[in-house]
Formats: structure tokens, C-alpha cells, sequence
């Protein structure tokens, strides 16, 4: 093996310069490109989102971009934003976490809501529940989830935002049942969570253990997943059953100031946020089974899947997002204090 | 090193097993720089006849791994060779070699140190060689330079006793040098002290200048041990009463049985003081 | 002899060389047995993965199974792992060489140390190796501020994940080299230089050559490593869809949108290249294994 080290040196010194050369010219790249870091479930969503969004922008301006999307928990994703990752706008599953990138990093402003339309809420969700076909578990309310056969799949709530609406909703539900009762809430609760088998990092993690690895009886879910399982799976493994109240789900999105103005990025990444709230881009959210802003604009046969059911705000029962986050899901708050009791 | 212009023979030969036997000697030449460098067909007939200097002219293609220990030798000895350098120098380059190879190879160096007319510098700790091969031989103990000369000179005027000990084996034995002679244990012997030496001399005394001897004329004592036969000579392994052991040769009849007394008479010596 | 002597002049002689029967059928079924749990244990955790993994690809025919690597979210996978592997590989190639000599060659100040340190990635958890980067080069890390002053993106891009991945698969060269030129000693280098080749001409001339096979030992060792490896490049890569995910990452990816055939089609060619480079490395053992691995010379 004949090797001459003078020309690998030379490669790999190449290879290094053009690494760097490359990262260097991201920032230049991303002018005709839109980083959206998003939560789990939206996979799907944001393709069909980017798309219709790219097409109208370059009927509006001429201008070619491109759109890319991240996805994961939405706790981890507001992690990375953190870090460093260059997102111009963030989609995530839950206030709280946007709220953690503004405190942490300040690369968001602090008063992100005020900015766009229903405090940063082009669609809204709730929580129903997914089961196996037939309901051999009679599972009709949230109730029935604390039953001694019942096992319970949902995601772990410290990464999760599709976890801690969970959390809210089962917590929301026992505090109004037994006449907002605290003490009973979080028992409720702590006895839900004994039921869980497995908690994954986010709500997909969750969808597939319930749905292609078989565990669990019932999945708790975002309604917007439980459908998608429909489609992917297939109507005859499973039922949904849509209990007779639940959370109103908080899945805000926001421009990341810091980012958008160093990238010089701004102007196309407030259009992307403002397209949200277009009737084009609500159908779109309604077609993936979100709960558009406005109603009128989404197709009736889509609407039919989102029956208009009781829904409670936990910001009612708990107070402001950073008491909420406070009290249930930083260290040493109630899930900490349910895991260490389970034990 | 380069400057200097040694070339070296190791012990283990130190050929490079990924190339022919051809390249090897051929690889301080191709080493040069391309100014310095002979030109290609030069290279190979300096190579050519280096191999047929170490009558191994076949063997060009060969890899090393497919050779003897002893053919090994000689083909670093013709890379070494080949860049023809001032001195040559071989660190005990046969040490890893069996005995009867190891003499044979003795014979073609000199041969090839006669035919070329190389300087060579030879290291070893086998005293046989040095005195078989050497045209000048440099003693050297603890670090020291004890004494360079011929091979004669070193065997029969030692400079001290490291010189006399390594050229061959000796009895130590404790002396009292008086009125010119030395006596052991009280007898006289034929050996004359330098002039002025008195009082406590050590004499080291080869194998061959001792005599069986009665009690009546033996220098020393001791019982048979055992004895053996090596080269056609008998080696008669005898303890003495100071503890040690003394080894002298006879010739193949005389035959003793072990336990048995004897006592030997000291013909000839060198004298060293304490 | 006039007559032969027919074994039954010697019963008791015959008896004794014949080993008792209890024992030959004994050692049998012990060997038998440590056998078939030996060839159990790699069916299941071997055999049985690698053909599941072929079988949900092709689940719904050769065409489902190509249109996952026309997606290009795939060809964006597939240029990002080459493209990591053609930097990391030759990066810890060099190194590997470089250090391997160094430490087998001399001593010096720190030799011990090197050592260690060179180990490190295999004692880290490939996890916390990617959060080390993001610690050191994410927007709050040590040199956070800096970066972000000189526009550079480290984490969450390209050059994170080629570092990610460099790190992990550190250790390889250098380790399977330095007990091999350790054993190889310097005799051939000196030998050389005593010939008047210089330094340079004397390491590539000599000391390469001489670990040719376990350098490409090494080399298709660390290549699997980089082309494979998940933890540490999933912390570091931000999972930016078309631009940050590598073939593992994107096998995740897929898994997580129910596209399964598609995330199964990936991961064989995965399995594949893990399968190639069991096939090269068996046949370097064989043929190479002295050159391969100190310790196994017989002389």
C-alpha cells in the first residue's frame, strides 16, 4: 500500500477549511431559508404549512425560500434553541417552553404573546383519548384511566409538551370533580402515573409504543395524533374516544428576534408567522385535525372531527405559566414529588 | 549519522520484511536524495554484485521471511555494504545464530573483508571470534578500554586481569609473591613475580597450564565432581575446598570417577597484584 | 519373532490404553451443548436482527423499497454520513498514525497521558460525548459568545456533527496501532537511518508499509463507528430535516412518522455496510492476522 502523507495532510486540511468554510456561510445561505423548530406531532403539518407557504411567497416577492423544519420533544427543542440552533421561528407544544427560551437566552422577547393574534395561538388542541378497537377497557372518561386494570401510555412531562398537557388535563379534570379539591387533584395524579408503563421523550415516542409495539391500554394524546394514528394505522385496530371535557391545549408560536436579525432574516420570517393566520394555512391545520382559529375557514368535513366539547384553560385553575411551570414540572415540583412517593 | 557514513550490521538482522531481498540492499541508495541518487541500472548492478560477493546472486527476489538466520546475515551485511561506507560496523552480528552457522559465517566475513579491504569494526562477547576474525583486538570492561592489540599480543601479554578473563577461561587463585617467585598454598611455583611485587598476588592460571599431580607436588586440591566429554576432550569438573569450582581439560582416556581426590600441579601463570 | 503377538496376549495392557467409555460421551454432549447455546445466542442477537431488518424493508415490494432513497430528505442522509466519514476517517487516520508513532517510538514527557486520553471516548458515554460539544460550542457554552461574535455555527450544523463524530471514533487507529508498532520495535527504522535515509522518507518507506494491514484494519473499523454512530451525533445535530441528519438519524426520523418500510429500507443500507465490513475484517484477520494484532507472532 503504497501512501503518501504529504497528500493526506493536504485532503484533510482541505476537508477541515471547507467544513468551516461551510459553517461560516450558513448564516449567508439562510436568506432564502427559514429554520422552524417545531414540536413532535407536527411532522406532518409543517410539510404541507412550508409548502403552501413557500409557493405564496413566491407568487407575493419572487423570492425562492426554502423552509426546514426540526422536530422533537418540545422541551429538548426549546433546549437546542437555546444552544444555539438557528431557528428563525419557533412552533412549540406549550408556552412554557417558549418562555424558557426568552428567560434563559433572551433571543426571544419576553412579551412574545402581545405580538401575534390569540397570544401567539394560530390553532389550538385538546387532549382525547386513544384506544384499542372496541374499548375492552371501557375507558369514557378520565376517570376510567386510574381503574386497577388500566395501563396508560404518555410522555415523559420534563421533555415533553404533549406529557404535560397530559399532566394538566388529568390534574384539571380531578380538581374540578372533586370540587377543586388540591390535595385530591394530585393524588389522582400520582395514581395515573403509577399506571404508566413507559415514558417516552415525546409524544411520537409515546404514539408509537401505544400504537406499533402494542403496549398500553389507552393513549392519552394530542387529538391532532390520535387521528394520524387513524390514517397510518388503520381505523380497525383503533377506536378514539373524545372525553366530555378536557384541556384547552397551548401550542404557541414566536419569532426568534435574535436570530431572524442576525441572519437578516426578519421580514421572512414574520410573513411565515403571519401566513398561520390566513384561511389557506387554517384549512391546512384543520385537514391535519388541529383546532384552527378560525373555524370558518376550514372545511366542514374536517370540522366535524373537532366537536365542540367543554374545555378548561389551566391557567384558570393554576394561575400564570410560570407558576404552572413552577409548581408541577421544575425540579422538586409535583411530578418529582409523585415519582419519589410512587417508589 | 548520515554524515558519517557507518554502516550497521544488527544482531537481528534487521531486514525490512516488506521488500525483496534485492530492494533491501538496494535501500540506502534509493534513500538518497534524487541529486545524489545513481541512476536506476546503476542501482541494480551494484546490487548484482554485492550478491554475488555474498554468493547469494538467486535470491534477489526473495523476501526475507523465506531465508535462514544465516543467509539473513549476509544479506545485511550487503546492504550495509552497498552504500559503501567508511567504517562498517557489526554489533555481535551472529549472536542470534547456531553455533556451526555462526562459524561458517565467521570464515566468509573475513574472506569478504580481505576481497573488499572495508574497515570493519566487530562487537562481540565471544572471545573465540574476536581472536578468529581480528586483525586488532580492543578489549573493553565495565566501560573501560583495557587494552587494544594484536591477538597474540592480548593472549600473551594481558594488560589485566578483565583482558585475561574474557580471552579465555582461568582459575583465580590466591599467591604470595616472594624472592621473585610465586608460591601457592606454600609450594613454589614456576612462575616468576615481576620484579619488586611482594606479599598477596593473585595468579590466574588457564586450564591447560595445570597437571594432574601427586600430593607430594600439587599447588592445589580438590574432588572430582564429575566429568564429560565434549570436542574429543574430556572436562573433568573439580570442587575445591575454597568452594569453587575449577574446570580443567584432559585427554579423552583419563576417566574419573567422581568423589575421587586429586591434586594438580601449576605450570605456568599470569601474575596480577591485588 | 516366529510368531505374531496377537492382542489378546495383552488383555490388561489393551485395557488400560482404552479410555474409559463414560467419559468420551460426557465431554460430547458438554461440547455439544456450549455449542448450540453459543450459535442460540448469536442467532438471536444477530442473525435474527439483521434479517428482520431485510424483511420489513422489502414488506411491501422492491418499490416501496427504492422510494425511500428517492426522498431528499435520504440523499441529504446519505451525502451528510459520507460526507462526515470522508473528514472523521482520514482525520483520525493521520492522528491515529501520528500518535501510534509517537507513543510506540519514544518516551517522552506525558506518554502516559496521551495514552489516556486517547482512551477517553471509549469510557464516555457517546451521549454525554455530544453534550460536551454543546457545552463547549452551544450559543451558552464556553465559547458560546465568541462564536456567535464570529458568525460561526459549530453545534446544530455540519462541522458539529463531524466533531461529534471525530471524537467518538478517536481512539480506533491509534489504539489497534500502538501495541502493533510497539511490538514492531525501531530496529527497521534505525536500520534505515543508519542506511542515511532521512526521518521522513524512513517513516514512510519502513514504518508504513510495515502496518499496512492493520492500519486498513483499523480504518474499516473506524468507518463503520463514524458511519454508524447515533448518540452522540443526535445531541450535536439539532435533527434539522434535509440538512442535519445522517442515515442513523434519519432511520429515527422515519420510524417516528409510522413510515416504517421506509425507516427499515435505510437501516439496511446500514446493515449492509455493517455486514461488508464483517466480511473485509474476517478476511483481514485471516490472512493478516499476524500483521494485525501484536502478541500473535510464533517463532
Amino acid at each position: 500500500m503504497r501512501f503518501s502523507n504529504s497528500l493526506g495532510h493536504t485532503v484533510v486540511a482541505a476537508a477541515f477549511g471547507a467544513s468551516l468554510a461551510l459553517a461560516a456561510t450558513v448564516p449567508a445561505r439562510a436568506q432564502s431559508e427559514l429554520l422552524n423548530v417545531s414540536y413532535d406531532p407536527t411532522r406532518e403539518l409543517y410539510k404541507d404549512i412550508n409548502a403552501a407557504f413557500a409557493e405564496d411567497w413566491k407568487a407575493k416577492t419572487g423570492e425562492t425560500i426554502t423552509v426546514r423544519a426540526a422536530h422533537g420533544g418540545s422541551g429538548a427543542q426549546a433546549r437546542t434553541v437555546i444552544d444555539g440552533i438557528p431557528a428563525d421561528v419557533v412552533t412549540l407544544g406549550i408556552p412554557s417552553d417558549i418562555d424558557a427560551i426568552a428567560r434563559i437566552s433572551k433571543k426571544i422577547s419576553p412579551d412574545w404573546r402581545t405580538k401575534l393574534p390569540n397570544e401567539g395561538l394560530p390553532y389550538t388542541s385538546t387532549v382525547v383519548f386513544l384506544v384499542r378497537k372496541g374499548n375492552p377497557k371501557g375507558v369514557k372518561d378520565w376517570g376510567d384511566l386510574v381503574k386497577p386494570d388500566v395501563k396508560v401510555i404518555t410522555p415523559n412531562p420534563k421533555t415533553s409538551a404533549g406529557g404535560r398537557w397530559n399532566f394538566l388535563a388529568a390534574w384539571g379534570y380531578a380538581y374540578e370533580q372533586n370540587n377543586k379539591d388540591v390535595e385530591k387533584a394530585n393524588a389522582f395524579v400520582g395514581q395515573l402515573y403509577k399506571q404508566v408503563p413507559v415514558l417516552d421523550t415525546g409524544a411520537r415516542g409515546s404514539t408509537v409504543t401505544f400504537a406499533q409495539r402494542g403496549l398500553g391500554d389507552v393513549l392519552p394524546t394530542w387529538e391532532n395524533e390520535a387521528y394520524l394514528v387513524f390514517d397510518e394505522f388503520g381505523r380497525d385496530k383503533f377506536d378514539i374516544v373524545i372525553p366530555p371535557t378536557s384541556i384547552y391545549a397551548e401550542p404557541p408560536v414566536a419569532l426568534v428576534d435574535a436570530n431572524v436579525d442576525k441572519k437578516g432574516t426578519r421580514k421572512q420570517a414574520e410573513a411565515y408567522l403571519q401566513f398561520l393566520y390566513t384561511d389557506q394555512a387554517q384549512a391546512i391545520f384543520a385537514k391535519h385535525h388541529y383546532r384552527p382559529l378560525k373555524r370558518e375557514a376550514a372545511k366542514k368535513e374536517d370540522l366535524a372531527l373537532l366537536p365542540e366539547i367543554k374545555l378548561f384553560k389551566i391557567e384558570d385553575l393554576q394561575g400564570s405559566w410560570d407558576d404552572i411551570q413552577k409548581k408541577n414540572f421544575d425540579n422538586g415540583g409535583l411530578f418529582d414529588q409523585l415519582g419519589k412517593a410512587g417508589r | 549519522m548520515q554524515e558519517r557514513a557507518v554502516g550497521f550490521v544488527f544482531q537481528h538482522y534487521a531486514l525490512f520484511k516488506h521488500l525483496t531481498v534485492a530492494d533491501n540492499i538496494a535501500y540506502g541508495l534509493n534513500a538518497r536524495k534524487r541529486s545524489d541518487r545513481p541512476a536506476k541500472a546503476e542501482i541494480k548492478k551494484r546490487v548484482g554484485d554485492l550478491l554475488d560477493l555474498i554468493k547469494l546472486s538467486t535470491f534477489g527476489d526473495r523476501y526475507p521471511s523465506q531465508l535462514s538466520g544465516g543467509q539473513r546475515q549476509r544479506i545485511a551485511l550487503a546492504r550495509a555494504l552497498a552504500v559503501e561506507p567508511r567504517v562498517l560496523l557489526l554489533d555481535e552480528p551472529f549472536g542470534a545464530l547456531d553455533a556451526q552457522v555462526r562459524k561458517d559465517l565467521r570464515r566468509w566475513l573475513r574472506e569478504i573483508h580481505d576481497r573488499t579491504g572495508q574497515t570493519t569494526i566487530f562487537v562481540t562477547h565471544d572471545q573465540d571470534e574476536a581472536l578468529e576474525l581480528s586483525d586488532r583486538v580492543a578489549v573493553l570492561g565495565n566501560g573501560r578500554l583495557e587494552q587494544v592489540g594484536t591477538p597474540d599480543e592480548v593472549q600473551e601479554h594481558p594488560a589485566s586481569p578483565t583482558v585475561l578473563k574474557f580471552l579465555g577461561d582461568t582459575i583465580e587463585v590466591e599467591a604470595i609473591a616472594q624472592g621473585g617467585h610465586v608460591l601457592v598454598n606454600g609450594r613454589e611455583t614456576p612462575v616468576s613475580a615481576p620484579d619488586g611485587l611482594v606479599g598477596p598476588v593473585k595468579l590466574y592460571v588457564r586450564p591447560w597450564q595445570l597437571q594432574f599431580a601427586d600430593a607430594h607436588e600439587a599447588h592445589l586440591e580438590g574432588f572430582v565432581r564429575s566429568s564429560y566429554r565434549a570436542q574429543g576432550r574430556q572436562r573433568i569438573e573439580i570442587d575445591r575446598p575454597n568452594g569453587k569450582l575449577l574446570v580443567v581439560e584432559a585427554s579423552d582416556n583419563a576417566r574419573l570417577a567422581a568423589g575421587r581426590p586429586v591434586g594438580l600441579k601449576i605450570n605456568n601463570g599470569y601474575v596480577f597484584s591485588n | 519373532m516366529s510368531e505374531a503377538i496377537a492382542p489378546a496376549d495383552f488383555p490388561a495392557a489393551e485395557a488400560s490404553l482404552r479410555p474409559p467409555a463414560s467419559v468420551v460421551t460426557e465431554t460430547g454432549w458438554v461440547r455439544w451443548t456450549l455449542i448450540a447455546v453459543a450459535v442460540a445466542f448469536l442467532a438471536l442477537f444477530l442473525v435474527l436482527p439483521l434479517v428482520t431488518v431485510f424483511a420489513q424493508a422489502f414488506a411491501k415490494g422492491i418499490g416501496a423499497y427504492l422510494a425511500a432513497f428517492s426522498e431528499p430528505d435520504a440523499h441529504a442522509a446519505i451525502k451528510l454520513t459520507l460526507i462526515t466519514a470522508a473528514i472523521a476517517v482520514p482525520f483520525n487516520l493521520v492522528f491515529g498514525v501520528t500518535a501510534a508513532w509517537a507513543i510506540a517510538k519514544f518516551q517522552f514527557w506525558g506518554r502516559d497521558l496521551l495514552v489516556t486520553l486517547i482512551d477517553l471516548p471509549f469510557s464516555v458515554s457517546p451521549v454525554v460525548s455530544g453534550l460536551i460539544y454543546v457545552l463547549v460550542f452551544g450559543s451558552q457554552g464556553l465559547l458560546g459568545p465568541w462564536l456567535i461574535e464570529h458568525d460561526i455555527q459549530i453545534i446544530f450544523a455540519v462541522p458539529g456533527i463531524v466533531l461529534a463524530t471525530i471524537f467518538v471514533t478517536f481512539p480506533f487507529v491509534a489504539r489497534q496501532l500502538i501495541p502493533l508498532m510497539q511490538e514492531q520495535g525501531t530496529v527497521e527504522e534505525e536500520a534505515a537511518l543508519t542506511l542515511g535515509a532521512t526521518g521522513w522518507h524512513a517513516f514512510r518507506t519502513v514504518t508504513l508499509p510495515n502496518i499496512r494491514w492493520g492500519l486498513l484494519y483499523a480504518v474499516l473499523l473506524c468507518n463503520a463507528r463514524a458511519m454508524g454512530e447515533f448518540g452522540a451525533v443526535s445531541v450535536v445535530s439539532g435533527h434539522i430535516r434535509g440538512l442535519t441528519n445522517t442515515l442513523p438519524l434519519h432511520v429515527e426520523i422515519l420510524y417516528n412518522e409510522y413510515n416504517f418500510v421506509a425507516s427499515f429500507a435505510v437501516a439496511s443500507l446500514l446493515a449492509g455496510l455493517a455486514l461488508v465490513t464483517l466480511v473485509i475484517k474476517s478476511v483481514l484477520e485471516w490472512r493478516y492476522a499476524d500483521d494485525i494484532a501484536a502478541g500473535a507472532r510464533r517463532h
